[in-house]
């Protein structure tokens, strides 16, 4: 496989260009991996794949082996792992809550607490997510230094 | 586990402190003659390790709902109670039914007391932190 790289003057102008025959696993794993570099991913719905902002995203979940992603209206299936996600959109207010749930913590409405001494986060949409201990003090330290 | 352990060491603390109050309570209206040795001190913490014992059995690596969070509370004060209730019969056979449930409901107390101040400890991360969204959001 040929990589051409190009200068050009502004952010807005970088783009990756695929050219290729057919969209292989090959293409579709750069494919993902340059939409996750930005604030676009791809996600899937019966098989249709669609581009959504970042920023639409209200949390991920991890359900078995599949990774869902939440908007207002849709849920989308995302070719990725959670720990990917993870990693990926730690600096773009994307937090773990759970072991299978990583949340816009700008999406957060509010906080209250579980009778089961857990913090449940509720969701501009309407969800409510419930707060893992184990990552309760990494999210409320995040949120409290903004 | 790690997070499982810090709070299993501060519910310990916290029985630790219920039950001496409520061996004080108690053995002020029930026995309030009554004298004691050094070793009533020990009496506190082995209760309360005797309490949060069930926890590490029910622990889960599995996040569980909100719902069966609560199922999983209930089982364990039914256990601490069985284990208590039948510690102190073990050590006292004669021990009588009202002597037991004035046991019972002293463990109840107990647990709703350290349920209570973990309430208003979350409660409490809650508001500050409903605090700065509302900050954030202006």
């Amino acid at each position: 496989m040929r990589v051409f790289v190009k200068n050009v003057p502004s952010a807005e102008d970088e783009r990756v260009v695929l050219e290729c025959v057919e969209m292989n696993d090959d293409f579709r794993d750069i494919r993902e991996y340059a939409l996750m570099k930005g604030n676009m991913l791809s996600g899937y719905i019966d098989g249709s794949a669609f581009q959504l902002n970042l920023s639409d995203v209200i949390y991920f979940e991890a359900v078995g082996e599949l990774v869902f992603a939440y908007t207002e209206n849709e849920m989308y299936e995302i070719k990725s792992r959670l720990y990917e996600i993870e990693k990926n959109y730690a600096e773009q207010m994307f937090m773990r809550c759970s072991k299978s749930i990583i949340a816009n913590i700008s999406k957060i409405q509010s906080f209250r607490p579980a009778p089961d001494t857990r913090l449940i986060a509720k969701m501009k949409n309407g969800e409510e997510i419930v707060i893992s201990r184990m990552y309760a003090k990494a999210l409320k330290q995040r949120i409290l230094e903004g | 586990m790690k997070e499982f352990l810090r709070t299993m060491a501060r519910s310990f603390l916290l029985c630790s402190l219920f039950i001496a109050i409520d061996m004080g309570i108690l053995g002020l209206v029930l026995s309030p003659d009554a004298k004691f040795g050094y070793e009533v001190l020990f009496v506190p913490p082995i209760y309360a390790f005797l309490c949060t014992l069930p926890s590490f059995f029910m622990y889960s690596k599995k996040e569980l709902s909100p719902k069966r969070a609560v199922v999983g509370r209930i089982l364990q004060i039914v256990t601490i109670e069985a284990i208590v209730i039948g510690a102190i019969k073990l050590q006292q056979p004669e021990m009588s039914l009202a002597h037991g449930l004035i046991i019972g409901a002293s463990i109840l107390a107990v647990f709703g007391a350290v349920w209570l101040v973990n309430f208003l400890r979350v409660r409490s991360d809650a508001n500050e932190l409903n605090e700065k969204l509302k900050k954030m959001n202006d």
